[in-house]
């Protein structure tokens, strides 16, 4: 069966027992959609109303999606779609904003801060740092944590980055490669290293 | 892979899926239970009844003429109103309208009278090249300014 995230099916009337199994279905991978659009969208709340369009066009297709090992795939290809959507709906405001905002030499944003926790410590709680790494995608600016997140998470190749962000190769590269230094660099202010991953 | 590389990708390849909010499961369950509380007429085409969607649309062909006559009948009314009783502000309407048609049709007929044709043609000619030079610049600004490398996204 092909699935494709904007055709649309007649669903059957809603009864108890679908409810029930689409609630079922919801909790299994409502998680993952919303890391999707949080991720690449960097603001919780917008990701909050993506992850609901995508359930409620997947409630549309449930009879299609309820048993179909594919349905996870169809979920996040939604979701990417629609987070795309809303990106390039504001887009042309974004880009006017990015550009009142002042730049380094190399063209790239100033590296944005965020409160860091007080405890920081060497050893520092999985959860903890777990959240710290959240904020610290959150904060890249948008240009370099799009593709890095269509990279690392989305396992995505860079042409398909290009292609899909509608910029050059050697950009996606570069963008990708500042935005992992600029993490690099906040994490190991915060103490975790390549060292301290290993172990 | 670069040490870099390797150091993020192990680092955000550790991330756990990020929950969603607490409330997320019933929003989006009222959400789904006011749609199914909605009428199927304000509901999407696709939802509606295969009856209604079958009928929709030979009505809405007949819609048109019956538009076209019901404006037909409302203009005729119009000028009666203008040359019969008294109607006060639907009157000084009517009759402003009429005067701007006529202005219009009086404005045609001048230059279609006083211009040359030629002139005529090669005006809408002009507007029309000018209209594709526009579509050419754009382009052109496209592909020579907002090249990929200076495009943001």
């Amino acid at each position: 069966m092909h699935l494709s995230d904007d055709e649309t099916v007649q669903s059957p009337p809603a009864a108890g027992d679908r409810n029930a199994e689409f609630t079922k279905f919801m909790r299994k991978y409502q998680d993952m959609v919303y890391s999707t659009a949080a991720r690449l969208s960097g603001n919780d709340a917008q990701a909050e109303d993506i992850a609901q369009e995508v359930f409620l066009r997947a409630h549309r297709r449930f009879e299609e999606l309820r048993d179909n090992p594919r349905a996870a795939g169809w979920l996040k290809t939604v979701a990417t779609n629609l987070t795309f959507t809303h990106l390039t709906r504001y887009r042309k405001r974004w880009v006017f904003f990015s550009q009142l905002q002042p730049q380094d030499e190399d063209g790239d944003a100033p590296e944005h801060e965020f409160a860091a926790p007080d405890s920081v410590t060497d050893e520092v709680q999985d959860d903890e740092r777990h959240e710290f790494i959240e904020a610290a995608l959150r904060a890249l600016p948008d240009h370099q944590r799009l593709p890095l997140v269509l990279f690392h998470f989305e396992e995505m190749p860079y042409e398909e980055i290009a292609s899909r962000l509608r910029v050059s190769l050697p950009k996606v590269k570069t963008d990708i490669h500042r935005a992992r230094q600029a993490l690099a660099g906040v994490l190991a202010r915060r103490g975790i290293t390549a060292t301290q991953l290993e172990a | 892979m670069t040490p870099l590389e390797q150091f993020i990708d192990g680092i955000l390849r550790q991330q756990p899926l990020r929950r969603a909010p607490p409330g997320f499961e019933a929003r989006v369950l009222e959400r789904l239970a006011q749609q199914a509380a909605r009428p199927w007429w304000l509901q999407g085409f696709n939802r509606w009844p295969k009856a209604a969607q079958l009928l929709f649309l030979p009505l809405a062909v007949c819609f048109v003429p019956l538009l076209f006559r019901a404006a037909g009948s409302v203009t005729a009314l119009l000028q009666s109103a203008r040359y019969s009783a008294p109607l006060g502000v639907a009157q000084s309407a009517a009759s402003t309208v009429g005067t701007l048609g006529h202005a219009a049709q009086t404005l045609g007929d001048l230059v279609m009278r006083e211009i040359p044709s030629a002139w005529l043609y090669g005006g809408v000619g002009l507007a029309a090249l000018l209209y594709v030079a526009l579509f050419g610049l754009c382009a052109a600004f496209r592909t020579l300014v907002l090249t990929p490398q200076h495009a943001q996204y």
